[in-house]
């Protein structure tokens, strides 16, 4: 044994009991319970009996005896969230020992194995969302850019071809006559002028007609399903000017029916055109509104891969203040190059489609579900709280309590995020001890909430740019430079206004002002 | 009265604690609460007028750094491979670990568990991969401790197929 003094002896064995609170069990070949001693209350064992299989008396060591070969340790064992323990089997001559030490090592691991699981699943959930995003943002553009293709063309020629879809149609009669089903086209004026005439019989000005109709009366008589083409004839008008034609014969239900074409354009190539007009006219409208929403979505994904990551970077400065394993300051080490590469990456799409469309259209406000304004700056008040804290940042929310009217015009998860926005900012001005706070106050017609921080505020020179799109702040080339300029927008739609004001403590102070729902012509609706 | 091991085995935040939470006290939490070590909880079930006490092994699940300790397996009867569907990684972290576990303790039943069914939106398991460990003859299971669909169906099956021996 090792050679200490008694005194170091007692005092370590004083410390083994006082710390780990061991207790045995021995056990013979057959699991079966041969002596047991130390502190077995501790981890919940009572009544044990002597002879007795140990896995029915202690249900967590099922299946684990007798012992055949090796040693087992199970580090970290906690049993019915009550008692944690290592527990030691080895085997001897006498039979197999059973040792429990109570384990520390949950309270000191879990934190940290917490953060890297967190910070694993974050990373994670953020490729997700990029490789999505990417994606979408692709199949996007590249629609966008054929359909724009498409119509440059397609704008000019519709209407073009619609007025010169001149077909006639024709019905065939039982005896033998026609009759004009639709508005005729403009050039049968030019062949049968007295229009008046209910029943005619084209062939006698068509004279290529009457052997077209003997094979045509084939088509109708026997019913058939198929077209039946004449081919190209032409036709001189009294001004001997040149038409070419083409009939058909074609049964569509119990009708018998003749089509006589003017050429121009061929029949298939006008048909397609007119198809992919119509279509491409639709899906404009619908590009008009995608391109904006594809606006927005880009925004609020970025910001909450922005938002994220701030947590992300939180998450890692907390980490390098633990004691890490070198192999703990080896994940950490990665984890900080990732949360850089990431933030390049929203950077660099920032760059990339910075240059699109302006402006994106209202979508229709439902009086029915307007937030209340109070309810909605405290749930994101709350969810920020934990973020202040590790900060060192207070963050207090002031309102009049007697008020009860606080419903505004406004969409709760929009109103939601240009909160989180503005309080976000505040946060990254706020030096550690200061307070950000959160005021809201009503009048009349409207209600105002400002963000006030402690900070140094924002320099003269940029107070003009703050909500221009894709405005970055000095300090903060890492952001998105949407943030405001969402809020701008989404509140200007709402019939509201944003802007800041130097605090007159010195720091900033954002306000914005929603109309009041009981003030709004929305009111009367709902 | 029949009493057996069973251990849940995965990868990290597939949902092998919230599987055990949802069957052993029908409680489930959205907060993630990542287990060190094991835990150890107790579940008296019924099979056929057959009390079975079941011991059920919640491991700490596996990431790139840290492996799961097969000494934890030591005498079970049974397992569960818990994959998160909307992380397809996980399911190469189950087959990996099945083969793992079956080396170390051999061949004793266990179920592949496809958990958070209640995301099936967001899922991406291959469906090939899927048909073809059922191909193999593997038991897969469907479920999702958040609403409880599937967990009893689970546990009930891996119980009678241990009983069954
Ligand atoms: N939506 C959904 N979430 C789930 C489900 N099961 C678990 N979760 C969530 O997934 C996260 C991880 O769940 P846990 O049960 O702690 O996972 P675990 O496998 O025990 O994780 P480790 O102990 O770290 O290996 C938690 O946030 C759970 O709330 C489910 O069926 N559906
Ligand atoms: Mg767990």
């Amino acid at each position: 044994m090792l050679n200490l003094p008694a005194s170091i002896l007692e005092y370590c064995q004083t410390l083994i009991f006082e710390q780990y609170s061991p207790a045995y069990l021995l056990t013979d070949k057959d699991g079966c319970l041969i002596d047991a001693g130390g502190s077995l209350t501790a981890y919940g064992v009572t009544n044990l009996q002597q002879g007795k299989p140990i896995a029915e008396q202690i249900f967590f060591l099922e299946g684990l005896l007798p012992l055949e070969g090796a040693n087992l340790l199970l580090p970290c064992v906690k049993i019915e969230d009550k008692f944690c323990a290592d527990i030691h089997l080895f085997s001897k001559a006498e039979g197999d020992w059973i040792l429990l030490f109570n384990s520390n090592t949950e309270k000191s691991q879990q934190p940290i194995q917490q953060f890297v699981n967190n910070l694993s699943l974050s990373r994670y959930r953020q490729f997700k969302s990029l490789t999505q995003l990417f994606e979408y943002l692709f199949a996007e553009i590249e629609r966008s850019l054929n359909l724009l293709e498409g119509n440059a063309m397609s704008e000019s020629t519709l209407g073009e071809l619609l007025a010169t879809l001149n077909i006639l149609v024709l019905e065939r009669s039982n005896d033998g006559l026609f009759t004009a089903v639709r508005v005729e086209p403009n050039w049968f004026q030019h062949f049968f002028p007295d229009l008046k005439e209910a029943y005619v019989q084209p062939q006698k000005r068509f004279l290529f007609l009457e052997n077209f109709i003997v094979d045509a009366e084939q088509i109708w008589q026997n019913k058939d399903s198929k077209l039946l083409k004449s081919g190209l004839w032409t036709e001189t008008d009294a001004a001997e000017n040149e038409w070419q034609f083409e009939a058909s014969a074609v049964n569509v239900g119990d009708r018998h029916l003749l089509l006589i074409e003017l050429l121009e354009v061929t029949y298939q190539e006008k048909q397609s055109l007119i198809q992919t007009a119509r279509e491409n006219k639709l899906s404009y409208e619908n590009l008009v509104k995608e391109v904006q929403k594809k606006e927005i979505l880009l925004h609020c994904i970025l910001h909450d891969l922005s938002g994220q990551l701030t947590a992300i970077n939180c998450c890692l400065a907390l980490l390098s203040n633990e004691n890490l394993s070198p192999r703990g300051k080896e994940r950490l080490a990665i984890g900080e190059r990732q949360v850089i590469k990431q933030g390049n990456l929203i950077r660099e799409i920032l760059d990339a489609f910075s240059a699109d469309i302006e402006t994106f259209q209202t979508e229709a406000f439902d009086p029915d579900t307007a937030p209340d304004i109070v309810q909605s700056a405290r749930e994101v008040v709350d969810a920020l709280l934990p973020t202040f804290m590790m900060n060192r940042v207070r963050l207090q929310l002031n309102f009049d309590l007697t008020q009860m009217d606080w419903q505004v015009v406004a969409e709760k998860s929009r109103l939601e995020r240009i909160f989180a926005n503005l309080i976000e900012n505040a946060l990254r001005y706020s030096p550690a001890d200061s307070t950000v706070t959160v005021d809201l106050k009503t009048d009349e017609n409207y209600i105002v909430a400002t963000v006030e921080d402690q900070g140094s505020g924002v320099p003269p020179a940029i107070v003009g740019n703050l909500f221009k799109k894709f405005f970055q702040g000095q300090n903060n080339p890492g952001k998105a430079g949407l943030g405001l300029y969402f809020c701008r927008i989404t509140i200007e739609r709402w019939g509201g206004s944003i802007g800041y004001l130097p605090s007159p403590q010195g720091g900033a102070q954002f306000w914005l002002r929603l109309p009041k729902l009981s003030a709004s012509r929305w009111a009367a609706l709902s | 009265m029949i009493q057996k091991k069973i251990c849940m085995v995965g990868a990290f935040a597939t949902g092998k604690t919230s599987l055990v939470a949802r069957f052993v006290r029908s409680i489930y939490s959205d907060v993630y609460q990542t287990t060190v070590g094991v835990k150890i909880n107790k579940k008296l079930v019924n099979l056929d007028n057959q009390e079975v006490s079941l011991i059920l092994w919640d491991l700490h699940g596996e990431d790139e750094l840290q492996k799961v300790r097969m000494s934890y397996l030591r005498g079970a009867s049974g397992y569960f491979l818990v994959v998160d569907g909307t992380r397809r990684s996980t399911f190469e972290t189950a087959l990996a670990l099945q083969a793992k576990v079956e080396e170390t303790i051999g061949a004793v039943p266990f179920i592949l568990v496809l958990n958070k069914l209640d995301l099936q939106a967001d899922w991406e398991l291959e469906e090939g991969a899927i048909a073809q460990v059922i191909q193999q003859g593997w038991t897969v299971i469907e479920s999702s401790a958040k609403t409880g669909l599937g967990v009893e169906e689970a546990f009930l099956t891996l119980t009678q197929k241990m009983v069954e021996g």
